[in-house]
C-alpha cells in the first residue's frame, strides 16, 4: 500500500518537472518564487516587483553614467600667491595661498535629445571651500552650459595641508517632466 | 453572538489605534514643545540652539551645523570663546570668537575671516557657544533648514 502511493507521488512530482522543463525558465523562476516566498505572486506584487527593478536599473545606470571628478588644493605660505596646475583630468586647484581663490571651468554638453537634470555633489574637506555656481538645473536637448567651481582659502586654513575630495556630476534623464 | 464578537474585536481596535495615534501625538508635542523649553531653562538662555549659516568659523563650525547656545555672565567671558551676539542694526545674529575684552565692549573675529567685527556691547551677548568634554557640540547638518529659510 504504501509503495502504490510512493509511486503515486514520485508519478506526480515527475509529470510536474516535466511540465516546468517545457515551459521553460519562466516557469522554473515562478516555481523558485513560490517555493521562497510559500504561494504565488499576486497581480499586484508583479507590478510592485517590476517597478522596483526598473527604479533600481535606473539609479544604477544614473551612477554609473555620473562625471566623476578628484578635486584638490594646497595651502601656501604668503600672500596673494596662486599657483596653478594646468591638468584637464582633475579639478585641481593647485597652490593658494590665505585670502585667494582659483577657479575651474568645466564644459558639460548634453549630446541626448532627451533633458537632464543636471545634479553636482561635492564631498571630502575641499567640498567645505569649494562654491559651485549653479548646483542643479536642467540641461535641455543638445544644449551645453559652464560651471564654475571656485575654492576660496579662509584664513583658518592650514599652511601646507592639502584639502582633497570628489565632484560627482549625476546627469538624470528627465524625458521631458521638468523644465 | 458571532456579530457581537466581531462589533467587540472592532471596538477594541479602534479603542487601540485611537491611544496609539494619542500617544504618538503626545510625544512630538514633548519633543517639538517640550524639548527647546527644556534647553532653555537648562542651558539658561532663550536662545538655546542656533544654525551656522556661513563659513566664518570654520573648520571648527561649518555651514549648516546646529550648535548648542549657553548663557553667561559678563565675568564668565574670556578671550577664544565663541559666542552668539545680536548684531547691532538688530538684524539676525552673529557666531564669532572673542579676540578682545575691553571695559564696554568686546571685540570678536570669525577664524576665516581676516578682520575684526565692529565691536560688541556687553548687553548684546546672548551666549557662548556649548561644549562637552572641551570640543563644542555641533548636529552636523541639522541647520541647513535654518541656512536654505535664511537665503530664500
Amino acid at each position: 500500500m504504501d509503495d502504490q502511493q510512493n509511486n503515486e507521488k514520485k508519478a506526480k512530482f515527475s509529470i510536474s518537472s516535466l511540465g516546468a522543463s517545457v515551459k521553460g525558465l519562466g516557469a522554473k523562476a515562478r516555481g523558485w518564487i513560490e517555493k521562497t516566498a510559500g504561494a504565488p505572486m499576486k497581480t499586484r506584487e508583479k507590478v510592485i516587483g517590476i517597478i522596483v527593478i526598473v527604479i533600481f536599473f535606473f539609479a544604477f545606470y544614473v551612477t554609473l553614467d555620473a562625471n566623476k571628478y578628484s578635486s584638490l588644493v594646497r595651502v601656501i605660505e604668503g600672500d596673494g600667491k596662486v599657483g596653478v596646475n594646468p591638468t584637464a583630468d582633475a579639478l585641481d586647484f593647485g597652490d593658494l595661498s590665505r585670502g585667494t581663490s582659483a577657479v575651474r571651468r568645466v564644459d558639460i554638453e548634453n549630446g541626448t535629445p532627451i533633458p537632464m537634470y543636471i545634479a553636482i555633489i561635492k564631498t571630502g574637506r575641499i567640498g567645505e571651500l569649494t562654491k559651485i555656481d549653479k548646483n542643479y538645473f536642467t540641461l535641455g536637448a543638445h544644449e551645453k552650459t559652464k560651471i564654475e567651481f571656485t575654492v576660496y582659502m579662509p584664513a583658518s586654513a592650514q599652511i601646507e595641508d592639502k584639502y582633497k575630495g570628489r565632484v560627482y556630476l549625476f546627469k538624470i534623464p528627465t524625458f521631458g517632466l521638468t523644465r | 453572538m458571532e456579530n457581537n464578537a466581531k462589533t467587540g474585536t472592532i471596538k477594541k481596535a479602534i479603542v487601540r489605534s485611537t491611544i496609539n495615534i494619542v500617544t504618538y501625538i503626545v510625544i512630538v508635542g514633548v519633543v517639538v514643545v517640550g524639548l527647546p523649553k527644556f534647553l532653555s531653562w537648562s542651558l539658561n538662555t532663550p536662545y538655546p540652539m542656533a544654525a551656522i549659516t556661513s563659513g566664518s568659523m570654520w573648520p571648527v563650525l561649518k555651514e549648516g551645523d546646529l550648535v548648542f547656545i549657553q548663557g553667561v555672565s559678563r565675568s564668565e567671558l574670556k578671550v577664544g570663546d565663541i559666542i552668539v551676539y545680536r548684531n547691532a542694526d538688530g538684524a539676525g545674529f552673529t557666531i564669532h570668537r572673542i579676540t578682545k575684552l575691553k571695559e564696554d565692549t568686546l571685540i570678536t573675529k570669525g577664524d576665516a575671516n581676516f578682520m575684526d567685527d565692529s565691536p560688541v556691547k556687553y548687553e548684546n551677548v546672548v551666549g557662548r557657544s556649548y561644549q562637552i568634554f572641551g570640543k563644542y557640540a555641533r548636529l552636523p547638518y541639522l541647520g541647513f533648514v535654518t541656512v536654505y529659510a535664511t537665503r530664500k
